[in-house]
This record gives structure tokens, sequence and C-alpha cells, in this order.
């Protein structure tokens, strides 16, 4: 350590100039000094900073009056230094204190010069112990300060010496030894990560790390600080801080999937999701590993699930991991957050959508509870303001009234052992009705879908760094669909309860291998009834023109079912040293399908029900090579099987025998890390699908086969993604899609577009926050969806309405879709952590008039477009603790 | 809701009006080259194998067709079940899936084919040996099938269906039993006056003001609206239902504001109106084509001079 110090010059005592007056009249004698002063308190003067700082050094050479007392009458500077060093020397040296001279024998005043040195010199003082190693450590995406983990300094052979991070994040060392040490950080919702630093002498080391929490099922994994590995081929996750400030999402987490690469834009009223050619039915979503059937609510206006109870969002087209399965698309993995440790937070939120809010609190150290709600009243703004008997906006887009509500109960059993309960509601209603003069013309609609989950979930994290995590849940849905077009009535109505558990187990069983194995099971017992048309609900491959009634024939059924699925799974990852990572994984599904009925019902004869059992093996493989510290290679490949809906099951509407439908994902990904928080990614994918369900096209089918499954699909493409993670304030992602999605309906016909197909598909998402305010803006550009043209039309006098004759399937496009959505956040803070979140969130605000949909003139001899809404403006405020 | 918060609402939510649905022009309503307006038959239900009269009302922008020289065909291809028309394609684009009657009449009187309620009605349809069962067709809501009949010659091809008498199926016999107890073939309906009102004057047709709107009403017989007893297949049991009437409205001037109007099987009165704008002074053609819901129909033609 340096340390600066002042050196004191000599003092040159002078005969001093006698104070006394002499004698009138008589020159006096010169007295002599018979003992100097002695300087017995000195007083260190004020080294002037900005000398010291450059180094400067000075002398200032002074004239002080000693009384006979020893203390100093004045100072005079002789040898000027400057005025700061002048100023220093004399004010210090007007407090010194000496012994009295004596002059004759006698204390008298005397005059010295004095020389004052500003000297700065290194001195290696030796001190006590020092920090020399310390840091912060924040959360990888939201930069949250880490309070609580634990830094091991883990050296061979010697003692680990560990440290916690205070509530600011920070942690310290205090003389760690020089050199080489390896650093673990670790807590229970982290992923423990090791580096290693070097100390040198004289230099403390401050760092910052950036570290990310744990999923769900994973176990300490021993990685580097660069991310996990990837398990998956290619899988896109949003951490929900980067999600709520998507402009067209209304700062609705899920929303954001919509946005994610892979995703075709869903027609305006509908928040299906159509992933890399999948029908919606065939992408699975789970939260926290238990299916839900919808991930929004009826027009897709908002999620199901309370965004804030959301901690990430995971998309995976395809090709993903054994540990999942029962569909034949994509699958959405959403996870949810752990409620806050201490204290009772909350918010409240409404726009012109709804109004919605949570709250949770912990109750003890241990036990945590969290509610949260929402209900629409869109529909009754959007009646409010509309002309009075003006329906076309309902009449073409779907506006429902829509509530859900969750639960949820945390408690901590012991350390890395937790039990969790979760209820999760959701309600769609939605009421459409068009009158006309014309009883055949008169439209309505009614829909009522209901569903809860209840589970559990018990996680534990053993010290040996295995995790088990098991999940029994429970589920009751209700779906009510009633349609009449005119006379012709179409009604589906179903009510399930579904049961399920989950168990994973996770270890590492050798140092390059880590196992993952557990069971899924999952039973559903429905009941529906359906009377009606048999074109409605409209199936994927049916030819139609927007707005045609259905069907006149009916017909009614009643049936019941019962599918049960058991899939035991196990993948193992193999770390072939730092470069590459292996997963072969298999999942068996082993399926049990029973009917009420295998033949429609004949009078009183008693009904025939059936029961059969299929299987099949799904082999999955992925293998990760990491080619460069920036540059990650993936393929993978996987078998997946999906089990036929109850709806298809029906004797009348549907075929009591059908099975498995099956698909093959390929895909190839390149993954480049430009800089920590910039990426860019480029998938190329393959799928093969068979044995897909169909609507029977023969004149006269045999009895209970109105459906078959002898359609295939095939879907082929790339995608690019650039992304930006939260970094200084923006974070963004630019994504393209170039895909074909194609079917044939039966051996023999010619290949036609997929329903959904979108050969095109371009978004870009941008979000800066700047003071407070926080700007996004969304720009979509996507291929219309295919449709069928209408080459020429007949006369049906009956129903007074021509009808369409059609060419080849799906062989014109409705037109480009392109919008531009821009979002403004204003969050103000207040005491106590209280913040107040003000939000404008404007769709299409270029008010371009985007086809929606292909409309005819009554004989089909002119054609135009549907637009869906030029602009819908929300504006909201959301208050939260 | 005052002013203030209606107009602050719209600020905030702008929502589609009449911009979501485009104007394609000119509605069925408005003549403009020949078609055909209606299809009967007579009877208006028929049994497999007996005797049906049929005819047609073919128009042009003068007035209704006289003698058109119609070709009459019945198609013999059921509909499969991926196609959302009245009629299978086939009838439309083979001459295969037709079986020709007559051609170059303005009516015809034949037969309905013995296999209707085979091809196009709930009897089982003829199989080999060997193969499963056929899917017998769906009915409509009245519970009927319908023998579909070509019709060329006047514009588009038209393709009317008349109402084929098969027996109920896959039902008890007391159901069975009691249904031909109770069921009464379909009969067509019968028109009454045409009336027009100038406010609340009533007018002559052939007295009507010039590019004037005038409220006509046309009526038709108590005893043309007729209940009936349909097999509910939700309910699995015989319900009675009333017919609903549905009145489609053509002209060659002018315009209708509706082109059809009706009463649905709850409604008691047996009229429709609509408004018409008159057209120029001059002469036009009015049509107006009754139908009930099982198929039967009956038209009036009427040539209007406006002044």
């Amino acid at each position: 350590m340096q340390r600066l110090a002042l050196i004191l010059s000599l003092l040159v005592l002078a005969p001093a100039v006698a104070l006394a007056q002499p004698q009138e009249g008589e020159a006096a004698p010169a007295p002599t000094i018979t003992k100097p002063p002695v300087l017995v308190k000195f007083v260190e003067a004020e080294y002037p900073p900005d000398k010291k700082a450059a180094n400067v050094e000075a002398t200032v050479t002074l004239s002080i009056d000693i009384g006979a007392d020893g203390k100093v009458a004045d100072v005079q500077v002789t040898g000027t230094a400057g005025p700061d060093f002048d100023a220093a020397a004399v004010a210090a040296s007007k407090q010194f204190v000496f012994t009295p001279a004596e002059l004759d024998g006698k204390p008298g005043p005397v005059r010295i010069t004095y020389r004052y040195a500003f000297k700065i010199r290194t001195e290696i003082v030796k001190l006590g112990p020092q920090v020399n190693f310390e840091g912060t450590i924040r959360e990888r995406f939201t930069k949250r300060l880490m309070r609580g983990v634990k830094v091991t300094i883990r050296d061979p052979g010697v003692e680990p010496r560990e440290a916690l991070t205070d509530e600011t994040g920070r942690f310290e060392f205090i003389d760690l030894p020089l050199g080489r040490h390896v650093v673990e950080l670790s807590a229970p919702t982290l992923v423990t990560v090791k580096t290693e630093e070097t100390l040198v002498k004289d230099q403390k080391k401050t760092v910052k790390y950036f570290v990310e929490e744990k999923q769900e099922g994973i176990d300490e994994e021993r990685v580097t600080r660069a991310p996990r590995i990837k398990k998956e081929s290619v899988e896109t996750t949003i951490r929900t801080e980067e999600a709520r400030r998507v402009p067209g999402t209304q700062g609705d987490t899920l929303k954001v999937v919509q946005n994610l690469p892979g995703v075709a834009r869903a027609s305006a009223g509908s928040g299906a999701l159509v992933v890399w050619g999948a029908a919606p039915r065939e992408t699975k979503v789970n939260i926290d590993g238990v299916e839900i059937p919808n991930l929004y609510h009826v027009g897709g206006f908002r999620s199901t699930v309370n965004g804030e109870l959301v901690k990430s969002i995971e998309l995976v087209p395809g090709g993903y991991g054994a540990d999942y399965g029962r569909g034949i698309g994509g699958l959405v993995k959403v996870e949810t957050r752990g409620l806050p440790q201490k204290g009772v937070h909350g918010y409240a939120q409404v726009d012109v959508l709804d109004a919605s809010a949570m709250i949770t609190a912990a109750l003890t150290p241990k036990l945590r509870i969290g509610v949260a709600g929402r209900y629409s009243y869109l529909d009754q703004v959007v009646k409010g303001i509309t002309k009075s008997g003006n329906t076309d906006a309902t009449e073409f887009i779907p506006i429902p009234r829509y509530y859900d509500y969750q639960a949820q109960i945390s408690y901590t059993l012991r350390k890395d052992e937790e039990l969790e309960a979760f209820l999760l509601a959701s309600n769609d209603k939605l009421q459409r009705n068009v009158p006309s003069s014309d009883p055949s013309n008169v439209k309505t609609e009614t829909t009522d879908q209901t569903f809860y989950r209840a589970f559990v979930r018990y996680s534990k994290l053993n010290p040996d760094g295995s995790s088990l995590v098991v999940t029994p849940s429970f589920g009751w849905d209700n779906n009510s669909q009633v349609q009449r077009f005119g006379l012709i009535p179409a009604r589906l109505d179903s009510t399930a309860y579904r049961y399920g558990l989950r168990a994973s187990y996770r270890r590492r069983v050798a140092r390059f291998a880590v196992l993952s194995a557990g069971i899924a099971l999952l039973g559903q017992w429905q009941d529906t009834s359906r009377f009606g048309s048999i074109n409605r609900p409209p199936r994927e491959g049916d030819i139609f023109v927007f707005g045609q009634p259905p069907g006149d024939d009916v017909n009614a059924d009643k049936w019941s079912t019962h599918i049960v699925d058991v899939a035991p799974y196990a993948f193992v990852e193999f770390n072939l040293g730092k470069r590459f990572t292996i997963t072969p994984g298999l999942r068996f599904d082993g399926f049990y399908l029973e009917g009420s009925r295998v033949l429609p019902q004949n009078a009183d004869l008693p009904a025939i029900g059936f029961s059969r059992f299929a299987y099949a093996f799904n082999p999955r493989l992925q293998i990760t090579w990491r080619a460069h510290k920036r540059v990650t290679l993936n393929a993978a490949v996987g078998l997946y099987h999906q089990a036929p809906d109850p709806e298809d099951l029906s004797a009348v509407f549907g075929n009591p025998t059908l099975g498995l439908s099956r698909a093959l994902h390929t895909s190839l990904a390149m993954d480049v890390k430009i800089t920590g928080t910039l990426s860019a990614q480029v998938v190329g994918f393959y799928k093969q699908l068979d044995d897909l369900i169909i609507r029977n096209v023969l004149p006269t089918p045999p009895i209970a086969q109105a459906l078959t499954q002898d359609a295939v699909g095939r879907s082929y493409g790339a995608q690019v993604l650039l992304r930006q993670e939260l970094w200084k304030g923006f974070f963004g992602w630019i994504t393209y899609t170039f895909q074909r999605s194609e079917r044939r309906n039966h051996p023999g016909e010619a290949w036609r577009l997929f329903d959904f197909d979108q050969t095109h598909s371009l978004t870009l998402v941008a979000s800066y926050e700047y003071k407070g305010w926080i700007f996004g803006t969304r720009l979509r550009w996507s291929t219309g969806y295919p449709r069928t043209p209408v080459v020429d039309a007949y006369y049906d006098p009956r129903g007074d309405q021509y009808q369409p004759y059609f060419g080849k399937q799906n062989t014109i496009r409705i037109p480009d879709f392109v919008q531009l959505d821009l979002r403004v956040d204003k969050t103000i803070t207040f005491r106590r952590g209280v913040t107040l979140n003000l939000y404008l969130d404007v769709q299409n605000v270029t008010a371009r008039s985007n086809p929606e949909e292909i409309v005819y003139n009554y004989d089909f001899t002119k054609k135009g477009y549907i637009t869906g809404l030029p602009i819908l403006a929300v504006i909201g405020a959301k208050v939260q603790w | 809701m005052s002013v203030t918060a209606r107009m602050i609402l719209v600020a905030a939510v702008a929502v589609a009006s009449a911009a979501c649905k485009p104007d394609l022009g000119p509605t069925s309503a408005l003549i403009a080259r020949d078609r055909v307006l209606a299809v009967r038959a007579e009877p208006a239900e028929v049994a497999p194998g007996r005797a049906v009269s049929l005819s047609a009302l073919a128009v042009g922008v003068d007035g209704t067709l006289a003698d058109p020289p119609l070709g009459w065909s019945f198609c013999t291809a059921p509909k499969p079940l991926n196609e959302n028309n009245t009629v299978a394609n086939a009838c439309l684009q083979s001459l295969d899936a037709l079986s020709v009657i007559s051609e170059m009449v303005p009516t015809v009187s034949t037969r309905i084919p013995d296999d209707a309620c085979q091809r196009f009605g709930p009897d089982p349809p003829p199989q080999k040996q060997g193969d499963p069962p056929l899917r017998p067709r769906d009915p409509d809501v009245t519970g009927g099938f319908y023998q579909p009949v070509r019709v060329d010659g006047a514009g588009e091809p038209t393709f009317g269906l008349v109402r084929v008498t098969c027996n109920l199926k896959a039902v008890t016999t007391e159901v069975a039993v009691d249904f031909a107890a109770r069921y009464a073939a379909n009969t067509n309906p019968v028109l009454g006056a045409l009336t027009a009102r100038v406010g609340d004057q009533l007018v002559a047709l052939d007295a009507l003001p010039a590019d004037q709107l005038v409220t006509l009403r046309i009526e038709w017989t108590p005893e043309s609206v007729e209940t009936f007893p349909v097999y509910d297949l939700a309910q699995q049991a015989l319900v009675d239902q009333r017919e609903a009437m549905r009145v489609s409205w053509f002209t060659t001037g002018g315009t209708l504001e509706l082109d059809r109007s009706g009463r649905s099987g709850d409604e008691r009165e047996t009229f429709a109106e609509n408004v018409w704008r008159t057209p120029p002074a001059g002469a036009s053609h009015l049509w107006v084509v009754l139908r009930d819901s099982r198929g039967g129909v009956t038209w009036a033609a009427y040539d209007i001079t406006t002044r």
C-alpha cells in the first residue's frame, strides 16, 4: 500500500528580533539565545488535492514569530511555492506549539525561519486483511440483483471457502491466496455455474456474474459459464420480461408465441397456433407438464393463463425430446414462476379488453399463496359503440366474453424440496346473432368453452444433484357449440374428465452422461353429443366458400369414449468431450381406446361398444455439436404419434376404428452467438405425416366410416432468426420463415396445399426503454392462406341460392397480410415499490385493409375480400406492488 | 352514455363497421339475364316409381319465358360427405351422372327413379357380398330426402330437388307405425293476393308511381303452412314441425330492399312484405316465388307499368 508522507525540513533558527522596547537614550545590548524553542506540537498541512493528484512537490519558507509562551504569534511567507502550498503551510504552522525559547536565561520571543516541504513518497505499509476478490451477481435476463447466492472457492487440497451475496447481490472474499481459483455459484433456484478466476499480486479482482435460473426438472448441471446445453433441436425461449413488451400482445406474455419463428399467422378472430405446417389440434400446449386445451381465449385476444404467473414460454416447432408426446405437431411449454418469498405483492390492470388482478403473499417463510383472475367486457364495449343494428364487426370477427382465474400454493418442505398446488380455470362465451327477414338466412352462434385443471407438483433436488418431479393432475372440460344457419342446425356438446400423472427423474449416471426417465400418463373420459350438419364444424381439407351455409344433411349421435395413454420414456445426454452432446431417447406410447358405439344407433337395439389397444415406439435423437465457442449445430430426428380426438370416434360423424396418426420430424439448426446478447439461428426442417384423418370422399361410404385415415402430409422449409436479448433497454428479434405444407387426401390423388400453408412469414419485433418509457413495434408480413377458386356456379331453386363449383383445391390465395403495430409504455414508480404502468397498444397503425377472406356475389361472378379490423387501439393501466 | 364518453371510446377502440364487407353489386333479386327461378314438382312429394310433373319458372329481362326449350335430367350421383353443396359435383361436370328425361320442352311428366331412396334416401344401397354395409343418406331438417333434377336451357344449370317419400329407418316399430299414420305428403303452397301500398295508401299494381317506395305484401293461404311429424334424431322421437315459408322476390327494374323474406315455423302470419323502389316510368316485371321448408313451391308473375 502506498501512503503519502509529509517530511518536514529542518527549521532554521535565526536570531530573533527582540520584541522588548529599548531604553530611551541607550542602545540595548542584543540578547543571547540561551535555549532554542523546540517544536512540541506539529500540525500536518493539508496537501493541496490537485497538487497531490499531479504528484507535485514544493517547499514553502516561512518566518514564524514565537511568543514567550511558546505559541505562534505570527507567520509570514518568505519563500513562496504558490498560493495553495503557501496557504496550507501557513494554516498548519500557525497551530504549532513550541517550548519557549530563552534569551539570556529567561523565556522570550524569537523569530525563526521555517521551511515547510511538501513531498510525496510511496511507502509500503503492512496492512491487515484486505478484500481482494469481490463482485456482484445478477439474473441473466432481467438483470435483477441476486441475493443469497452461494459463492464457493474450490481449490484442490484446500478447504472450500464460501460467501453469500447480500441484498445488493454483492459478495467478497478477504485475502484469497494469489493464483488460479475455481469459483462456483449455486442457489436453489439457479443452475450451478463454475468458472475460474486468477488473482495477481497487489490487485483486487472485481467481477460481474450473470446467472440463469433453473427450469423444471433440471438438476444441478455442471456447466461452464456458457448457457446450459440445449436439449431440443430447435427451441425459442422468451422470458416474460421481454414478452410483455411486444406490441400487439397488450402485455399478455403468452401472446408472444404468435410472433415466434415457425408460427403461421392465425386468421382474424382466431387464436389458433399453426406451427411448421401442423394443424392447430396437432400442437400441444403444456403448462408445467400439464396439457391444457387452449392457450388463447376465443378470438385470440388473451391467453387463458395470467401472464404474471408465467416465467417462460418455450416453443418447439418440431423434433422435441422423449419427455413429451401425444402430438404430431409442435410443442408449447409454459413454465410458471415461483411465488415471491417475502411480502405481499400484486397488481391490478384495466384496459378496453378486460380487467385483471393478482395478489401473492408469503404467509410464512415456507408457505406462499397467490391468486389471479381476469374478466372481459370487450363485447359490451363493442356493442356500445357500434351503430345500432350494424352487426358487421361481430358477424365476421368473434368477440367473446371470457374469464379465467388461477390459484397457486407453494410450500417448502425442506431445502431443495417443494410442494406446489395449482388451480387453473378458463371460460369463453361467444354469442352472435345475425337477423334476417329470410328465415333461412338467420344465423346464430353460441359457444361456451370451459376448462379446469388442478395439479400438484412435488419437486426435490437431491444432494447428489439428481432431481425428481411428480405431478398428478385432474381436469374437467366442457364445450358447447350451437350454431344455426337458417333451418340447418349444428350442435356439438362435450364434457370430459381428465386425469394425469407425470413423474420425471434425472441424474448424472457418469461423468459424461445424464439420464432422464419418467412416465407420463393421461386419461380422458368424454361424453359427446352432436346434432346437425355433418359439415359443421368444418375439417381441414373441406372445400367451401366463406359464408356458405353448411350442407343441409343432418344427423345426430351420442357417444362416450375413454382414451388412456401411458407413456414411459427415457433419454440420456451424452457429453462427449466439450463439443458433442448426443441425446438418444425413446418414448413408448401405449394407448387404450374405448367407445360406447361401434355402429350408429338403430331403434332400440343395444349399443355395441369397442375397446382396443394401440401402441407406438417413438425414438428420438438429438445431436449438438459446439463447433466453436460461438457456433452450435443441432440436428434432431424423431417419431411422433397422436391418438384420434374423441369427437372423431362417432359412428355417425366419424369412425370408431380410427387409429394413431404419425409424424416423422427432422431438423437441422445452426446457432451463432454473435455477442453475449445477440444471436442468430438458421433452421431447416422436414416433416412427414401419415395416417391423417380426413373426410371420406366416397359417395356412399361404408357405415360408421364418415372419416378415413389414409391422408398424408409433408412440410418443409427453413427459418432464420436474429435475436437481441434485453441489452441496455433494447430487445427484439426478426424472423423469416419459408415453408411449404401439403396434403394428399387419398392414395393416388395429387398433392394439394395444406389449408393453413403460409409460404412466407416475416416478423420484426423491437422494444426500447428510455427514461422510464418503453417504445415497441411489431411488423408482420405473411402470405395469405390458400383457398379453392370458384370456376362455375349453378342455381339451387329450393334454397334460392347459387352453389359454387370449385376448381383445383387450394390453388389461389388470400392476398398477403401486412401490419404494423406500436406500443408505448410508461412506468411511474412510487414509494414502497408501487409502480403504475400506463400503456397504449395500437394494432395496424397504418389502418391497412388486410384481406381476411374471399367472398363472392350471389352468383359467384364477382369476387371481393372481407377485411379485418382497420385499427385497434388498446389503452390500459396497471398498478403493481 | 354521453356523447363525450362515446367519442372517447371510439378514439380508444376503433372497430370496423361497414368497411368489413365489400359491396359486390346487385343482388339476386335483379333479373338481368335468362334464369330459372324455380322448379316445381306436382305432386310436391312423390314415392319412387310414381309419376310426377315437372315445370320451371324461366324468366328474362322481357318477362316470363313462354315455353322455354328446357332440358331435363335426373342426377344419379349421390353427394359425397366432403362436398358442401346440395348436389354432387359429378352431376354438374359429368354426363355419366345424369339420366336424361327429356329435352327442349318447358314441362315434363316422368316417374321418379325406383332406386331414389337407395341413392338419395335412407335405404341401404345395394352392396357386393362380403363388403361392409353402406352408410345411408342423412335427411334434411324436415326429415326429407330429395331426387335432384337438372334443368338446362335458361342461363346457368339449375338443380331442382323433388321430395321423395321414403321409409323411416333405424326406428322402432311403434315410431314407424305412428309416423306412417300421421305423416302426410307435402303439397305445394298456394299464393294469395299481392298488394301494394305507397305510404298508407293502397295502390293498384297497374298504377304504381315511378321511382317511389312501394310496400309490397304477398299472402298465402293458411292451409299452405302444414304441420308434419319429423323423427328427431337427437331425441329419438317424433316431433311436430310447422313449415317455414320463404318468399323470393325478383324484378327487372327498380330496387328491392330484400331478396327474400318470410316466416319461420313459429310465426303465425301468412304474409311477407318487401319494399320496392319502383323503376322509372315504363314497363317492368315482378315475380314472387313462395317455398315451404319441405320443398314445395309456387310462383306468380306480375307485369308492372309504373307511371
